[in-house]
């Protein structure tokens, strides 16, 4: 038995979604690029074969680039108020055609924004998102999910996953409670056969051997293939914003003695002020100490803290990368540097 | 196109190996076919990744504002006849020394394929060698032959055609226009990083003591930046068009960048980056500029 | 004039900010003051040194807190007490007005004077004028929209919600609009 859905059927869930009242994420056209939107219509939605992957994450939809965690008002008696943003009352929001890769990067965000302190801003979001992705039947020129552990198809973090196969069908695989029950809600646009058609995923060959990178890491603190690697870099925030795994944020204040807001806003682990401290002092003063600590971050202290690697090989650091500052070429080299 | 690689990758062993630069930054093969990456060699050794083609895109000047290259010691910069203008503009403006600089010319006919609309009104194809006067900035070496013939550099207006067709809108759907472009915006500042003439250690958007601009990613946090940056670089752009190449939500920034090179250009007759002996017009005044606005 | 009767709260007040010099506008302006020249009080004084101190962040600034409209005054060209900082501020401003113009705004919004210490009336004049003309085009309700798609409804605006109106009214600690009556 298998469960099937058409591609015009996926259209057709996407608007049932939106007349559900769902914010509808799908990858869609915006100024030339293709970017995840929450839809207006379903019609915006691009078909599969038009993309490999957003030029960004879905990220923003449960971490978003700039967020309000708190407002302030002075009341009557001139007293401050304070209020939070009401996020039980966001809509259910379902990301449909993300692959694989964007997919596994939530059990990821998951680690961090639930460790020492549990994050109500994501987790509130993460959990009224439901995650149908379509696996890969092509890989991008800069992908390299299965170096660091995922497929084409893999699984991790989807609801439901779709397989493509022939005649604009796909095979759906269920694989949680919340797909479950959007398969059930939305049952007659899916099918049921006997057997499941052959279907259409990517090869991708690991383009190193992740295993070889941190022992690496560990042993090569002050190498100076740091530096050979990061004079190149601008330190702009491009890989991160762009990145499904970044996460880090900064806090601002904005408003005056009217009122105001505190914002969580995206920031970027390359910029020369990141860890400039209260003091002064800025323990990472160049650039491949910012590097260094990117990497390390991704493949050794996320590695050693929650047991997954802060990267699902989407490439799109690299792509997005004005100097095209390759990570999988990074890593395929040290690699090759560990014995 | 071979002979031109073999002759800078020559050179740049040469360089390197006398000692005449410690460090030599030019391009050299991208992550994927049609790019190339900016590549910063030692030793000449290296020089073998050196290469020279039509997607030899990014401002390499940038790199003598980066303190990770120039504490090496003298750098030897490949740089296109566009990208000179910012060397030009970081001399102008104490950022570089022309003694810590080798300078090395590349002849280019143009980049991108197809070829970038910027450099079709380019006229800067050969960039000026040595021996060239006070009023250019003379490279140490030139590599290469242009084919490509120079544009006058307002091309009959035609350089600022996408300009024009912004001022002929009514203001309500300028506004309009401008409020969903800078929407995409993210804050990455890769518009300001890889910008030349951005090399202020601390940026204003950085300053919170006080809060010159909302450094949030929204509406009225991303006009004031996109307004102050191309308000700070008035006078001082080269146009080199880096900003909107790496801006990684397409904002078309050349837009801004080109209405304050033509508001320069009409009322102060002046053009960045292309006198290395001229004062630059924002640094400077004459007292009978117009003052038309002026109840 | 600012009163708390309902019916004077109940119409919009423009606000127009003033970056003036010290030694020659800011001087006119008390001159006008104490030769009884009545000029609208819905000007809004800020005294710099010079105008070549003025910013054009300055009227961004303004803006972002409220303004409806800007005005910039300094000493007549040759007359500086710097001797050339408002030579440096020409210059800035006949850039900064392509810029502001190029992206939207409304020029009457923000103008430009050389006001003496001798012109009082100038001043007088010149103020009435620009808060009568700004009254004429209305609130910058550009500004307070895009204010009140800021901030805390930044991800609303993002996700493309309707967010915020007109007035920035019914944002609760939206940022300081100006004419909420609750100042």
């Amino acid at each position: 038995m298998a469960t099937i859905i058409t591609a015009e059927n996926l259209k057709q869930l996407a608007s049932a979604l939106l007349k559900a009242g769902y914010r509808v994420i799908a990858p869609a056209r915006e100024a030339e690029l293709t970017v995840f939107k929450a839809l207006k219509d379903a019609r915006e939605m691009l078909p599969e074969s038009e993309y490999i992957l957003p030029q960004a994450s879905f990220k923003e939809f449960v971490f978003p680039r700039c967020e309000c965690i708190l407002r302030y008002r002075f009341g009557e008696d001139k007293l401050p108020v304070f209020e939070s943003p009401n996020l039980d009352g966001e809509p259910q929001q379902a990301v449909i055609g993300c692959r694989p890769c964007d997919a596994a990067s939530l059990p990821i965000l998951d680690k961090v924004f639930g460790w020492d302190y549990v994050d109500p801003f994501y987790f509130k979001r993460r959990e009224k998102t439901v995650v149908l992705s379509i696996a890969c039947s092509r890989a991008g020129e800069s992908c390299f999910c299965t170096a660091v552990g995922y497929a084409p198809d893999a699984t991790a973090g989807s609801d439901i996953l779709l397989k493509k196969s022939a005649g604009g069908k796909y095979v759906a695989e269920v694989l949680s409670d919340k797909g479950r029950e959007l398969a059930g809600k939305f049952g007659s646009l899916f099918e049921q056969v006997e057997a499941a058609p052959p279907v259409e995923v990517a090869e991708l060959k690991p383009a190193f051997a992740v295993e070889k990178i941190k022992p690496w890491l560990d042993a090569h603190f002050e190498d100076p293939l740091w530096l050979e690697i990061a004079a190149r870099c601008m330190g702009c925030g491009t890989c991160a914003f762009g990145c499904p795994t970044c996460h880090c944020f900064d806090i601002v204040d904005e408003g005056d003695l009217s009122g105001g807001c505190r914002l969580k806003n995206w920031d970027m682990c390359s910029s020369a002020l990141f860890t400039k401290h209260g003091s002064g002092h800025n323990p990472r003063t160049g650039q491949e100490q910012r590097y260094r600590q990117r990497v390390s971050h991704k493949f050794k202290y996320y590695l050693e803290k929650f047991g997954l690697r802060a990267c699902v090989g989407c490439g799109r650091c690299s792509v997005r990368c004005p100097v095209n500052l390759d990570l999988c070429g990074v890593l395929k080299t040290i690699a090759s540097k560990q014995a | 196109m071979a002979e031109v690689v073999e002759e800078l990758r020559a050179l740049a062993r040469d360089l390197l190996t006398k000692g005449a630069v410690q460090v030599f930054v030019g391009y050299g093969e991208g992550s994927v076919p049609g790019r190339t990456a900016p590549t910063i060699i030692t030793t000449a050794g290296r020089a073998g990744e050196l290469v020279w083609n039509k997607h030899c895109l990014n401002n390499l000047a940038v790199y003598l504002t980066r303190n990770e290259v120039t504490k090496r010691g003298r750098v030897g910069l490949v740089v296109k006849g566009c990208d000179a203008r910012a060397v030009t503009g970081l001399l102008q403006e104490g950022q570089a020394t022309r003694e810590k600089v080798v300078i090395i010319g590349m002849a280019c006919d143009g980049m991108g394929e197809p070829l970038l609309e910027m450099c079709k009104h380019c006229d800067a194809h050969m960039p000026a060698g040595p021996g060239a006067d006070a009023h250019h900035l003379a490279c140490d070496y030139i590599i290469g032959k242009a084919t490509a013939p120079d544009v006058a550099p307002e091309d009959g207006g035609a350089c600022y055609a996408d300009v024009a067709k912004i001022e002929a809108l009514p203001p309500a759907e300028r506004w309009a226009f401008w409020q969903e472009q800078f929407g995409r915006c993210v804050k990455c500042y890769a518009c300001r990083q890889v910008c030349p003439l951005c090399y202020c250690k601390r940026c204003l958007a950085e300053k919170n003591e006080p809060q010159w601009l909302m450094s949030s990613a929204h509406a009225a946090g991303n006009f004031a930046w996109h307004v102050a940056r191309a308000m700070h670089l008035a006078g001082r752009c080269v146009g080199c068009g880096a900003c909107e190449r790496a801006c990684p939500q397409h904002i078309p920034l050349s837009l801004l960048s080109k209405k304050m090179a033509k508001a320069v250009l009409q009322h102060f007759k002046y053009r960045a980056g292309c006198d290395p002996a001229a004062t630059p017009a924002v640094k400077t005044f004459d007292p009978s500029d117009k003052n038309d606005f002026f109840r | 004039m600012e009163t708390n009767t309902q019916s004077e709260q109940a119409v919009w007040q423009p606000k127009v900010i003033a970056f003036v010099c010290n030694w020659c506008t800011y001087a006119g302006a008390d001159l006008a003051g104490t030769s009884r020249l009545k000029y609208d009080a819905n000007i809004r004084v800020l005294r710099l040194p010079c105008t070549g101190r003025i910013d054009p962040l300055f009227i961004i600034k303004a803006f972002e807190r409220g303004a409806d409209g800007v005005l910039v005054s300094g000493c007549h060209p040759g007359d500086c007490h710097y001797n050339t900082g408002n030579y440096h501020a020409r210059r800035r401003w006949t850039l900064f007005r392509e810029l502001l113009e190029f992206v939207g705004i409304d020029l009457q919004r923000v103008q430009f004077a050389w006001i003496s210490a001798a012109e009082g009336a100038k001043w007088a004049e010149v103020v009435n004028a620009m808060v009568a003309h700004v009254r004429e085009i209305g609130p910058f309700e550009g500004y307070q929209i895009m204010l009140a798609r800021s901030g805390q409804a930044a991800f609303q605006q993002m996700v493309g919600a309707k967010g915020g109106n007109g007035s920035g009214k019914g944002v609760p600690g939206a940022l300081p609009v100006g004419r909420s009556g609750a100042e």
